[in-house]
């Protein structure tokens, strides 16, 4: 349906079947879906960049990446998990990926803790027993129950219309039997001693809420993905990933605007039409794709604001935000070996108490519990020899920089990373200060300008049980507003984070894709056609 | 782990869904449009700024002072870091042209105005520009503050040598109001380089800032082509002349800024103190004259013409371009305005996928990512054609 002529260029007259606002990840995969099912697509993005916060940045000779730690659901070229599926034989993208070497390697203080846990169940399972002898049988079933939940989980993805209660129960019982629970309160039905339990518990960072109130299937999915599976990052960085699913989307005639921020997304008669530009620029289309937050969406965007239901506000104000981050990105002038590092992703602290971590992310002081990645250890080729790549994440609650005024912006930022810098070096026994070629540092500020998320926020939703996957997804048909609007990325159904984004895109475009079917074979186009798939 | 019943957490389940619901019945039918951060940000980066040319003043015989306010009324300018720049826009001949110009002013003056300081060259494009058609009262157009030539406490030492050549001294003279005013560190000793001990820009107000500021600034001139008789400081910022000033080369961070011909000048000399990089810092190399003779430059071409063939947004077309001179140069004098900021390689904002075409970039100025230089993005702003070329601005 493309165009022969010149395919990149826009026409004013062009007719689109699906705008995409937003280049994240999510926005990029449901476009490029789309474009390779021949719809006419077109991506608008405010930055000059595609990715959103699936990117990299340069200073001097590194280049860091803006938000990756890990990607799950990769898995190895012979043994593909879903997103690496998608990527390569939906997508037929070509990335290469480099595998993530160890799962984590956590050091915590108050526990002596300091070892590095590796991939594989067994290997996992059997580096826990060393430290607490005799856990091994109850840390077995422990896994072989999260196993359940993920295929429950890739069960729910297949069926049509509401699952069938009795199959749940009869072949997923760990899965009803732990749906609607904590973390903490499952974990409290296995005897499992303390230190497992801080040694199990590391990965609740990349959901961001405490494990008294994180959604168990959440965690247990995530953890089951991770241990059995692996974790990867792109050899060319985030920007690689998003810089091929740019060009093929170029390739396949669909049209991309970069540095067109989108003001409004027309309704009427409760229907997408189109969306304006800050420019002014008009666009037609009776689908958006919105690869932004239902804050900014329903809050901001919808026009006219009287379109949007109320339904629509008080599903949204009743949501959480999630946090945003404070990033420390350091290019050092020694190797890892001559600093000492010897693994790719640190959680170092004082202790794995979640709930006291998560009131500090609401503390603009410099937070103990740190995320640090040393890239070179998945990437050595990431920077030149003798040199390397290392940085810390820290979370930060919404809300948090609020008040920073302008003036006292730069200093502030500069104060924390101090901080930020001295208990890492601390945690991880490694001199940095003497060594620091590059630095730059990230804030919710810095988020917020690049990617235009609201209030800076990263991990879209928090993840209660209430406002998890799975009960989104349930409700998911209930909660399509407005006709022809489908969202993507990490506020989104799937959550936020790499490989939720990217599948939540896959969602967005096939809901359209349905529609559209029907669109096209004259039947009417109802809001309770798209779903979870 | 402890057997409970099946039923008992299905009903738990079947209340956490419900209790979605509940909570969506129970809230408000409210957005909160207010974000602060978003303002934050809006506040330190705005996307463009409109500056009234408040007051002009001339520093030498080659250097004039433009003093800017925001032409909003009671809006502060953001703040920047002393030795950032501003992007300034204009329309330049029958095209448009966007030059970075460091901002000599104090950042702890930035509430109220920033200084760009332009000198007058020979064969200058958009400074002779300036210096002929901007007038007090005058609005320019202008982006930023941007860059990375500041002193960072938490990368560079405290004590600071500031090597600077000719107009290259502005960010050096906003460092040096920076510390004054806030007590600050780094300790500053600036080696500036003049053609002429009667060219010096800025030369009575630096003097008296260091005499004023014995502990913190220490500055020393060094004239290249002294009159007769001058006594100070002659000849060129030599390795030599650095290890006269001061103690022990390690202790120090060092910044450059100054034409061309004085980096590589600078930049051997301090070759020889074998400094590890981390204690180096170059300001932006600006674009490079005569880059046909660079070695590396392929030798058979020369400067010459060629055809670009462009799209770009909702236009596409042919342009004119020559071999000498840079992709982003020959869009603007086209009268094209792509996004462009640092105009020397380094913030990827004018990011151009080429389609086909032989360039020329400089190794040193590349500052691509690695998926870019695979997928064949550029910096029109430092790559150069060496052919026609299709190219997609994006």
């Amino acid at each position: 349906m493309a165009r022969a002529e010149n395919k990149t260029l826009i026409h004013a007259d062009d007719i689109y079947d699906v705008i995409v606002v937003g280049s994240g990840l999510g926005g990029l995969a449901a476009a490029l879906k789309l474009a390779r099912e021949g719809v006419r697509v077109l991506l608008l993005e405010k930055h000059n960049l595609p990715g959103g916060f699936a990117t990299s940045f340069v200073r001097g000779r590194f280049e860091f990446e803006v938000s990756l730690h890990e990607l799950s659901d990769i898995g190895p070229p012979d043994k593909k998990g879903a997103v690496r599926r998608f990527l390569e034989d939906e997508l037929q993208l070509n990335i290469d990926f480099l595998p993530v070497p160890e799962a984590y390697h956590l050091i915590l203080e108050n526990e002596g803790l300091n070892l590095s846990l590796p991939f594989g169940v067994d290997n996992f399972i059997e580096t826990i027993a060393r430290q607490v002898p005799g856990c091994s049988d109850i840390l077995s079933n422990f896994m072989a129950d999260c196993r359940q939940i993920a295929r429950a989980l890739s069960y729910l993805g297949t069926v049509k219309g509401p699952p069938d209660l009795d199959l749940l129960k009869s072949e997923y019982p760990e899965f009803v039997a732990t749906a609607g629970y904590t973390v903490d309160q499952i974990l409290e039905r296995y005897n499992l001693p303390a230190k497992v339990r801080q040694m199990i518990y590391p990965y609740w960072c990349y959901i961001g809420i405490p494990t008294s109130r994180l959604s168990f299937t959440i965690f247990a999915v995530m953890l089951y993905s991770y241990l059995s599976k692996g974790a990867y990052i792109p050899r060319l960085t985030s920007h690689g990933l998003s810089t091929a699913m740019d060009k093929r989307l170029r390739e396949l005639g669909a049209k991309i605007l970069f540095n067109t921020q989108v003001d409004k997304i027309l309704v009427d008669g409760g229907r997408v039409v189109g969306v304006e530009s800050a420019q002014g620029e008009k666009f037609k289309a009776p689908f958006v794709i919105a690869n932004l937050s239902p804050h900014l969406v329903y809050g901001k965007l919808i026009s006219p604001q009287s379109a949007v239901p109320a339904e629509a506000l008080k599903n949204t104000s009743a949501r959480r935000l999630g946090t945003s981050a404070f990033v420390v990105y350091l290019g050092l002038d020694r190797s890892p070996v001559e600093l000492g590092l010897t693994s790719y992703s640190y959680f170092i602290g004082p202790s794995m108490n979640t709930d006291k971590a998560y009131a500090g992310f609401f503390n603009i002081e410099p937070q103990d519990m740190q995320a640090v990645i040393c890239l070179n250890k998945a990437n050595p080729q990431c920077s030149p020899p003798g040199t390397t790549i290392l940085s810390s994440t820290t979370l930060v609650g919404p809300g948090t920089w609020d008040q920073v005024a302008p003036a006292d912006y730069y200093t502030l930022k500069s104060e924390i990373a101090a901080g930020v810098i001295d208990k890492m070096s601390h945690y991880l026994g490694v001199s940095l200060s003497q060594h620091i070629e590059e630095i730059e540092i990230a804030t919710p500020e810095t988020f917020a300008r690049y990617t235009g998320a609201y209030r800076g926020v990263m991990y879209g939703y928090e993840q209660d049980p209430w406002d998890s996957v799975m009960a989104r997804s349930i409700h998911a048909q209930n909660e399509r507003f407005i006709k022809g609007l489908e969202f993507a990325g990490g506020f989104a159904t799937m959550g936020h984070g790499y490989a939720p984004s990217l599948i939540s895109g896959r969602m967005a475009a096939s809901a359209v894709l349905r529609q559209l079917k029907k669109l096209h074979s004259g039947e009417t186009v109802d809001r309770d056609q798209g779903g979870v798939q | 782990m402890q057997k409970r019943s099946l039923e008992d957490d299905m009903a738990k389940m079947f209340a956490v869904i419900g209790e979605r619901a509940e909570r969506v019945a129970s809230a408000e039918a409210f957005i909160d449009r207010h974000d602060p951060v978003f303002n934050l940000a809006n506040n330190l980066h705005p996307s463009i700024l409109h500056l009234q040319i408040a007051t002009v003043r001339d520093e030498s015989n080659l250097a004039r002072t433009y003093q800017l306010t925001n032409n909003t009324p009671n809006a502060p300018l953001p703040p920047f870091r002393a030795g950032q720049y501003l992007v300034v826009r204009d329309n330049v001949d029958q095209g448009v042209a966007s030059r970075p110009y460091t901002i000599s002013s104090s950042p702890h003056r930035s509430n109220t105005f920033y200084e760009i300081t332009i000198s007058h060259k020979k064969d200058g494009f958009f400074s002779k520009h300036a210096w002929e058609n901007w007038k007090e009262g005058m609005v320019i157009k202008a982006e930023g503050p941007f860059g990375y030539f500041y002193h960072e406490p938490l990368r560079d030492k405290n004590k600071l040598i500031a090597l600077a050549g000719g107009s290259g001294i502005t960010p050096f003279y906003s460092m040096i109001q920076d510390v004054i005013a806030t007590n600050k560190t780094p300790h500053i000793t600036l080696i500036y380089g003049s053609t002429s001990e009667h060219e010096i820009i800025f030369v009575e107000q630096l003097n008296q800032l260091a005499q004023a500021n014995p502990e913190n600034i220490k500055i020393f001139h060094v004239i290249s082509d002294p009159s007769p008789g001058y006594k100070g400081l002659t000849g060129l910022i030599s390795m030599e002349l650095i290890k006269s000033i001061i103690d022990e080369p390690t202790d120090y961070s060092y910044f450059i800024c100054g034409p061309e011909a004085m980096y590589r000048y600078c930049l051997s000399e301090l070759a020889l103190l074998n400094l590890p990089p981390r204690l180096i810092r170059k300001e932006l190399s600006g674009n490079f004259k005569d880059v046909i003779k660079f070695h590396d430059y392929p030798s058979d071409i020369g400067g010459r013409e060629v055809t670009i063939e462009y799209t770009f947004r909702t236009k596409e077309g042919k342009l004119k371009a020559n071999t000498a001179e840079t992709i982003l140069t020959a869009f603007e004098r086209a009268g094209l305005e792509p996004p462009a900021h640092c105009r020397s390689g380094e913030c990827g904002f004018c990011r151009t996928l080429l389609q086909s075409g032989e360039i020329y970039v400089l190794k040193e100025t590349d500052r691509r990512r690695a998926a870019d230089l695979e997928y064949g993005y550029i910096h029109p702003c430092s790559t150069y054609p060496i052919g026609d070329l299709k190219v997609d601005i994006i």
